[in-house]
Parts: C-alpha cells; sequence; structure tokens
C-alpha cells in the first residue's frame, strides 16, 4: 500500500515536474512540490494508521458552540 | 501524457535537424536556364533523367526560310500519343505557313508564331526553366525545344491508361448515384463540377511530396466556406514536406487535429455526391491524385451516423435509422462489458429467469467472463481481417470455420459459455453499421471490457465519462468534435438525431462555423436562407 | 487578470445546463429537508423560491465587478489582509464541498458493491474530474446540456413508470408540522444545494453574454430544482412515510419500478444519472477550488495544482465521515449553519458593501 502511495506521488511529480522546469515557472514549480508534498505526507500519515484531524468534527464543533451563543 | 509524448517528439525532431544542419525548409535546388543549343540541351535533359528508356525523343526540322532544328520529348504511356501527332508534329512540320516567314525574323519571333499560329493544342506553357521541363515530361506532358531559342514549350498532352468509373467497394448505397471517384485527379475534379455547375466552386491545386510530386487539389464554395478554414487547410498542406504522397491517408496524419487521439478528425469519401455535399455545406475538401479517397474538413463526430441514403430516400425511415446507428454503435461498444460486469459483479440485476438460462449455460466454463470476451474479441477480429486481405473464393472458408469452429464447436466442447457467442456476433453485426468508426470501436470495446472487469458499470460510467470528456475536447479544424452535441446547437440537431424533411433544412449546419467568429457570418446561403420554402430542396 | 488562467468562454445555454446538473448532483441521490417527510416537496419548493432570491444576489454581486472572480474582487472589498483570508475561506468552503460530493458518490457505489475499497470509487471518479478540470470551463459546460437531457429523460421515464405506484394518500396529511420546523427545513433545501451554486460566482466571468446571466442562472436553479422536486414527489407517493429511513429514496423508488416483469431494475439508470451529475458537480468545485487557489497564490496557470489538490480531496473525502449515518446527520444538521457565511453572509456583505461605496471593476483597475 505505502508502495503504491509512493509510486502514484511520483508518478504525478514526474508528470507536472519536467513542464515546469522547461517553462523556468519557479514559483509554479514551489507550489506545485509543496502542495504535492502536503499532499503525500497526509496520506502517508493516514495510511501507516496515523489518526488525522477531521475538519468535520471540527466544523461541528464550531457550529455547537456557535448556536450555544446564540439564544434559541 | 499525449502533450509529453509531442513535445518529445518535437525536441527529437529539433535535435535531428541540428545535428545534420539542414534548416527546416525544403532546400531549393538551383535552377539552370536552357542554353539554346539544341543537342547540348537535350543530352542535359537525357542525363538529368538518367538515360532513361521510356524517354522518347524526336528530333525533326521546321520547314521556315532556313531550316531550324527542333525536338519534342515526352515519356511513353504517359502521353496520348494521337494528341501529339496531331497538335504538335503535323502542324510543325507539314505548316506550309511556315516557310513564309521572314528571313530576318529571330528566333523569339518564330516562337512566338509557333505558340500562337501554328501549335494547336490549347495548354501551352514557356519556361527557361529545365527544372520545370523535367517536371512537365514527367507528369505526361510534352516539352518543345527549339535551336537558337532558350526556352520550351510545354504542351499538355496528358493521356495514360485510367480505370473506368466503376461503383466503389466502401460505403454502397440502396438509392443514389453509383459512381465513384477515381484515380486520375482531373477526372475526380470533373466529377465534382458536374455535381456543382457554379462558379463559386473554386479548386486550387498545390504539389505535394519531394518525390513523388502528387498534385493536390482543395475544393470549397468560396462564398460559403470559412475563409479562415480554407487558409488554415491550406497552410497545414503546405507544412507538409515530405517524400511522398502515395494516397490521401499520408495527409491525413499530417494534417489532423488530434494526431494522438483514437478518433479520426478528417473525414473521407469516394463518393462524389457525398463530397459534393459536403462541399455545398461550407467544408473544404483535398483531393489527391492516385487515389479515389477524397478528404472532406472539418469531419464532426456526429457525420459518422449519416449516410447518403438518409437524404435520398423519405425522412421517416431514415430517421429511424438514423437512431438504430447511434444505438447500434452504443451496443458494438458496450455490450461486451456490460455483459462482463453484469456476470462478474451484478447478478442481481439479471431477471431471475434469464439468470437460471445464463448460468446453466456458463456452467463448466472454464474463464471468466472477460477472459472469454478478450479471446472471442481477437478471434473475431483476425476473422475479420483475414476475410478482407484474402482473395475473394477463399472467404467463404473462412466464414465456414469461423461460424463453425468458433461458434459451435467452441461452445459444444464447453470452451466458451454460449451467450458470449451470442454477445460477440451481435457486437460484430453492430460494429459494421457505422464503418467510419469500425476501429475506433474496436479499440473502444477493449478499454471498456478493461474498465468493467475492474470495476463493473462503474467502471463503464467513468468510462464514458472519460469518453465524453475526450470527444468534448478535441477539435477539427477549429470545429468542437462532438457539436452540435456539445456545444449543443439544437438548430443542428434537425440533421443528427433524426433526418427532418429536406424543406426543413433550409439552412446549413451552423456547427461547421468557426466557433469563435461570431462577428463574421460566412455560412449565409445565397438566395434562400431561412426561410421554409417547402417546393426548393436543398441539394444536401 | 482571471483571464490569464482561463481562455475559455462559455455561452448561456451552457451556463444553465451546468448550473441546473449542479444542483440535481448529489442532491437527488440524497435529498434535502427529510424530517419534513411527506411534506418534504413542499419545503424543496419553498428551499427553490430561497434559493432564486440567493442566486438573484450572487448575479448581481458578479455583474457589479465583470470578467473578475470574488478572488480578485475581496481584496478591493475587504481590504488586503481580510480580504485574502476571506478567499481562501471561500476556497475551502468548495474544497470541502467537493470532498463531501466525492464521499457520498463513493460511498453509494459501495452500497451497490460492498466488496469494492471506497477508495477505488473515489481515485477514478476523482481522475476523470482532474481530467476535465484540467481541460477547461469549456469542456466542463460542454457536457452540461448532454447531460442534462439524459437527466431529463431518465426522469420522464422514471416517472411515467413509476406512476401506478404512487399513492395520493401517501401525501396527506399536508404539513402537520410546526412553521418553524417547516421554515427550518426549507432553510436546509435552499442550503443545500440550491445556494451552493455561490461557487458560480467564479465561473460567471467567463460567461459570453453578460446581459443574459440573470435568466439563464435563474433558468438553471429553476430547472434542477423542478427535477428534484419532480423525484421528490414520486419518491413520497411511492415509499410513503417510510422514504426517509432510506438512505438513497430516490435508488429505492425506482428500485420498485416493475411493469408486467419486463420494465425492471430501472436502477442502472438513475445510478447513470447519479454519477453523471454528480462528475459535473464535483468537476465543477474542484475546477473552482483550483482555479481560486491559483489565483490567490498569483500562478501563471493552474493546472500544476489540479493533481495535488485532487489527492488531499480524495484523501479528505475519506476521513470526512466514518460511516453513512454520520453524513446524513453532518448534511441534515451541521451543513446548513456551516454553510450560512459562505453562501449568504460573504456575499451579501460584499454585494451591500460595493454597492454603497459604488465599488467596481473601475477601481480595481485604478489599484
Amino acid at each position: 500500500m505505502i508502495l503504491l502511495l509512493v509510486l502514484a506521488f511520483i508518478g504525478m511529480a514526474l508528470f507536472e515536474a519536467p513542464g515546469l522546469v522547461r517553462r523556468r515557472w519557479w514559483r509554479e514549480l514551489a507550489v506545485f512540490a509543496a502542495t504535492l508534498g502536503l499532499a503525500f505526507m497526509l496520506s502517508l500519515m493516514r495510511v501507516i494508521g496515523v489518526d488525522l484531524p477531521n475538519p468535520n468534527k471540527i466544523i461541528t464543533l464550531l457550529v455547537h458552540m456557535f448556536l450555544n451563543v446564540l439564544p434559541t | 501524457m499525449l502533450q509529453f509524448l509531442r513535445r518529445k517528439i518535437q525536441f527529437l525532431g529539433r535535435k535531428i535537424r541540428h545535428s545534420k544542419g539542414v534548416s527546416p525548409e525544403h532546400a531549393k535546388e538551383k535552377v539552370s536556364p536552357f542554353s539554346g543549343n539544341l543537342s547540348r540541351d537535350l543530352e542535359e535533359v537525357k542525363s538529368v533523367l538518367g538515360f532513361s528508356k521510356d524517354l522518347i525523343i524526336k528530333e525533326f526540322f521546321i520547314e521556315a526560310r532556313q531550316k531550324i532544328k527542333a525536338a519534342i520529348l515526352m515519356i511513353d504511356g504517359m502521353i496520348d500519343k494521337k494528341d501529339v501527332d496531331e497538335q504538335i508534329l503535323r502542324p510543325l512540320i507539314l505548316n506550309p505557313c511556315l516557310s513564309k516567314i521572314d528571313e530576318r525574323a529571330d528566333s523569339q519571333d518564330l516562337a512566338a508564331y509557333i505558340e500562337y499560329n501554328v501549335l494547336t493544342a490549347a495548354d501551352i506553357k514557356k519556361t527557361p526553366s529545365m527544372e520545370a521541363a523535367v517536371d512537365g515530361i514527367l507528369s505526361g506532358d510534352t516539352v518543345l525545344l527549339l535551336d537558337g531559342f532558350p526556352k520550351a514549350f510545354i504542351i499538355s498532352t496528358r493521356g495514360w491508361e485510367t480505370r473506368s468509373i466503376s461503383e466503389p467497394e466502401t460505403d454502397p448505397v440502396v438509392r443514389g448515384p453509383r459512381e465513384g471517384f477515381v484515380e486520375t485527379l482531373r477526372i475526380n475534379t470533373a466529377m465534382l463540377r458536374r455535381k456543382i455547375k457554379d462558379s463559386n466552386l473554386t479548386i486550387e491545386q498545390m504539389r505535394l511530396g519531394r518525390k513523388t510530386k502528387t498534385d493536390i487539389c482543395i475544393a470549397y464554395l468560396k462564398n460559403v466556406a470559412n475563409p479562415e478554414l480554407v487558409n488554415e487547410v491550406k497552410n497545414r498542406l503546405q507544412r507538409v514536406d515530405v517524400d511522398s504522397v502515395l494516397e490521401s491517408g499520408y495527409l491525413e496524419e499530417y494534417i489532423e487535429d488530434s494526431p494522438f487521439s483514437i478518433f479520426p478528425t478528417v473525414g473521407i469519401s469516394e463518393k462524389p455526391d457525398v463530397i459534393a455535399a459536403k462541399v455545398l455545406e461550407g467544408r473544404v475538401a483535398v483531393m489527391t491524385d492516385g487515389t479515389p479517397i477524397v478528404l472532406t474538413v472539418p469531419l464532426l463526430f456526429v457525420e459518422a451516423f449519416q449516410s447518403a441514403d438518409d437524404y435520398y430516400s423519405r425522412p421517416y425511415y431514415s430517421s429511424l435509422v438514423r437512431l438504430l446507428r447511434f444505438g447500434a454503435f452504443l451496443v458494438s461498444i458496450l455490450l461486451p462489458a456490460i455483459y462482463i460486469s453484469v456476470t462478474t459483479f451484478h447478478q442481481e440485476l439479471i431477471p431471475t429467469a434469464l439468470l437460471y438460462t445464463m448460468a446453466a449455460a456458463r456452467e463448466g466454463t472454464p474463464f471468466p467472463a472477460f477472459i472469454e470476451a478478450m479471446m472471442m474479441g481477437a478471434v473475431f477480429e483476425i476473422l475479420r481481417e483475414a476475410s478482407v486481405r484474402m482473395p475473394r473464393p477463399t472467404g467463404q472458408a473462412v466464414s465456414i470455420v469461423g461460424a463453425l469452429v468458433i461458434g459451435q464447436s467452441a461452445v459444444t466442447a464447453g470452451l466458451i459459455g454460449a451467450p458470449m457467442v451470442i454477445i460477440v456476433a451481435v457486437t460484430a453485426i453492430a460494429s459494421f453499421v457505422t464503418p467510419n468508426l469500425l476501429d475506433v470501436g474496436t479499440l473502444l470495446r477493449a478499454y471498456f471490457s478493461v474498465l468493467s472487469a475492474a470495476m463493473g458499470l462503474f467502471g463503464i460510467m467513468i468510462g464514458l465519462i472519460g469518453l465524453l470528456i475526450h470527444l468534448v475536447t478535441i477539435r477539427s479544424f477549429g470545429v468542437p468534435f462532438l457539436s452540435p452535441i456539445a456545444p449543443m446547437i439544437f438548430r443542428d440537431l434537425k440533421d443528427v438525431i433524426l433526418r427532418v424533411p429536406m424543406w426543413l433544412m433550409a439552412a446549413r449546419p451552423r456547427s461547421i462555423e468557426m466557433r469563435d467568429s461570431v462577428r463574421q457570418e460566412f455560412l449565409l446561403m445565397p438566395g434562400e436562407d431561412d426561410e421554409k420554402e417547402p417546393d426548393k430542396k436543398r441539394d444536401a | 487578470m482571471v483571464t490569464v488562467l482561463e481562455k475559455g468562454r462559455i455561452s448561456s445555454l451552457h451556463l444553465t445546463a451546468t448550473i441546473a446538473v449542479f444542483i440535481i448532483g448529489t442532491s437527488v441521490l440524497l435529498p434535502p429537508a427529510r424530517d419534513a417527510k411527506q411534506s418534504e416537496w413542499l419545503a424543496v419548493s419553498a428551499g427553490m423560491i430561497m434559493g432564486l432570491l440567493y442566486n438573484a444576489m450572487y448575479v448581481m454581486l458578479a455583474v457589479q465587478f465583470p470578467g473578475r472572480i470574488p478572488i480578485e474582487y475581496n481584496d478591493i472589498i475587504f481590504g488586503r489582509y481580510l480580504g485574502k483570508a476571506i478567499s481562501a475561506l471561500q476556497l475551502w468552503f468548495a474544497f470541502h464541498l467537493g470532498s463531501l460530493v466525492l464521499r457520498n458518490i463513493s460511498e453509494f457505489f459501495v452500497s451497490i458493491m460492498p466488496e469494492t475499497p471506497i477508495i477505488a470509487f473515489a481515485v477514478l471518479m476523482m481522475l476523470v474530474c482532474a481530467s476535465a478540470a484540467r481541460n477547461g470551463i469549456e469542456t466542463i459546460a460542454d457536457c452540461g446540456p448532454l447531460i442534462m437531457l439524459i437527466c431529463f429523460l431518465t426522469l420522464f421515464f422514471d416517472i411515467s413508470l413509476g406512476m401506478k405506484d404512487i399513492k395520493v394518500s401517501n401525501y396527506l396529511p399536508l404539513l402537520n408540522m410546526s412553521l418553524n420546523k417547516f421554515f427550518r427545513e426549507s432553510y436546509g433545501a435552499a442550503s443545500f444545494p440550491f445556494a451552493e451554486t455561490v461557487i458560480f460566482l467564479m465561473i460567471f466571468p467567463f460567461v459570453k453574454k453578460r446581459e443574459e446571466l440573470m435568466t439563464s442562472t435563474l433558468k438553471g436553479v429553476f430547472l434542477g430544482g423542478a427535477f428534484l422536486i419532480l423525484e421528490i414527489i414520486r419518491n413520497i407517493g411511492v415509499l410513503g412515510q417510510i422514504e426517509d429511513i432510506y438512505t438513497y429514496p430516490t435508488f429505492e423508488a425506482v428500485r420498485l419500478i416493475d411493469v408486467a416483469n419486463i420494465v425492471t431494475r430501472l436502477e442502472i439508470a438513475i445510478s447513470g444519472v447519479f454519477i453523471l451529475t454528480a462528475f459535473m458537480k464535483l468537476s465543477a468545485l474542484f475546477y473552482v477550488t483550483v482555479l481560486g487557489s491559483a489565483h490567490l497564490l498569483k500562478m501563471r496557470s493552474y493546472l500544476p495544482l489540479v493533481l495535488p489538490v485532487g489527492s488531499m480531496m480524495i484523501l479528505l473525502s475519506l476521513i470526512n465521515f466514518d460511516n453513512v449515518v454520520e453524513n446524513i446527520e453532518f448534511a441534515a444538521r451541521i451543513y446548513p449553519v456551516y454553510s450560512f457565511p459562505f453562501e449568504l453572509l460573504i456575499p451579501m456583505i460584499s454585494l451591500l458593501v460595493a454597492k454603497f461605496r459604488r465599488l467596481s471593476i473601475n477601481k480595481l483597475s485604478s489599484e
């Protein structure tokens, strides 16, 4: 599974990066590398079983806080 | 991915060009003029042509006040001997007026006199360049050289054995003209002209292929076709700098928009009435010497579902048949995939009674449905290829072997389930309904089978969406390939899903118009356009 | 200028169809306002009317800044730093919504094919959406009318074939609930799916004829709403009071169609509609996300963002919910409140500020 993930991300990098390097779009390359790296880190954490924070839980918490503040 | 490949190819091309130091333009040969000395020029021409034995040189004297030596050169078999005899030799040798020419007349005057008063051929050109003269000789013209005159007359005397006009083997019709194009360009252009006797029908000519020097004609209606489109066609054709153009297929691959797509974006036909109809709709036809297949651009996806027959027979049945063709195409690409996914993933979708029969028939067959489908598909393709290539009488044997061995025995032997044989047979027949999409259909069938074996109906749906995205993206000479379905042009659907009566099709299809040239209105038909005139019929 | 990132232009017809399909997408799968029981269709109709008002507001905002996306004019309206923050929030909304759509459609297919892991569906679905988004807005919008036609054809056959199963008594008693609850349910229906078209603020600039923007948008909302309401009326008529206990009521209602034992198992057709509309919705959301982010990050092309953002969207869709009940719970209880700032607050403040301070495109270009 980890191997598959690594292969997929290497594939993505190879798909996009050469064109950016050729056109010398360094800013785009930096953004691409950063976002792809972030995506890879998060996916890897998920695959090896780290519990990622669930944004929906946070949203639910916020909504409840908001509703409690409001007089209903 | 495709862009990546394209870039790679461009890069390689540049590399090769650099390493050889060849400029992108094909280096022009230097022009060598005629000297005016007849024997020297003759030797020169002979050596240029490599002393080929099919070059005929006839030397003779023109009976002017003083005798002038002259010679005609031509290639045996490519000229009309009667023309050469009656229009060139006879007037030149036997004309009594020539001797009355003034003594002081120099070779210029003599040449002019010969051109205007003596030669009876219609098409005469003068050239100082030896290359042009040699080109003329090689194209079947006769070249006349006069001693002391540094120019050559190129007299058109082309005439060679041609196939007579016959009914084409591809797209036969039940009703409609039986004639098809032949291998000679001039006959083909004349056939098109005979269909469209309009002064706006423009036929432009160019020559492609360094070695084959093939004549190419571009035919379009000047006041209908989009000038941008015509220019684009010309530009793309001029880009084609290749050794040989033996068939229009050579050109097709150089001028199409999406070279990596499995869909053709250039239309083909060998029927003059079809080409005339397309030209009348504002398309551009590209005719190639030496082949009866004529190209038309732009091509729309829906053209694969239109047949000349539709317009010649009455609208009700034509509309029905057209819907049937769409259905048949979908069946031909999807049926094996649906069978695979239903038997592998979604047995609950089969009606119960059918499920029992199918389960019984598949009892004991060793392979999963996907392998069966792939095997039978491959066998079918092999049979088809064999029956195309095989001499006609042997074809019978192939079909018997195919039907008996593949159909009957494989099932009896328990190798293949009987339902699969039916599926493959239906698919095969359905795929012949749209002959222009035959190759595409085969590839798509495999693509959908793989997807359905992996992901069931979800895979098929994803495959369809992927196909839709691809079709929406590709263009044919600036026109969206899937137009008028996507982008949707409601007005054009009258000739896509249905075939409405002729008198309702008063406007030309708008899809062929360039998409963003909204300001320019090129496709306005002269005279009647948007009015419905029941008694006036359109040609296409 | 946004034109640097996207060169395609779409026509009014395509906008209408795209909006209609966008609204149908996933809302036909998981219908809104389920707590209203047999009055669900009334609640959704009321929601649609609210949705039309919402959309009129969006178009008015878009007309104020022709040819610009919100990321551009947020800076003008809210100032440089707050504007950036609000842009980021809006992008998060589109991104998160995309992951919810992806989750919904993959979860639906898992319920049909239980042995296949959910990630397989999510990855394949994302793949086609990413390829559509890579090809630009024209490709996405061009698919619109065709998909809409397929949807309405399916609807016609589904409803006419299912007609004989509809019991009128299922609709009674009408409106047996407090007005407060009814309003709450209608508001829920407005927030999902009708006001989700807020993300079209980033697509409006690419429409060719600006003067037709209002009519074509409202037409699209109306068409999508009509489709949804008809499906819901049919669902209630066929399934009755128990409609809301099914996870996928539309699917169940179509599954029940049986005409003389010959025309059965039409759920294939309806799942085709589910996936086509979800494709449309997801690719629009995804496209908006990458286009907006590329603009926020001042990139010269949005293409490099497609793959990373796509993989993150898949990941988010996987960790969103633990099960489908949580999903429905979130949609019914949390989502209406959560979407409030994105769908109403931000656009409304933007519109008011722009109107009162007479901000417009001229201000933008003078900066």
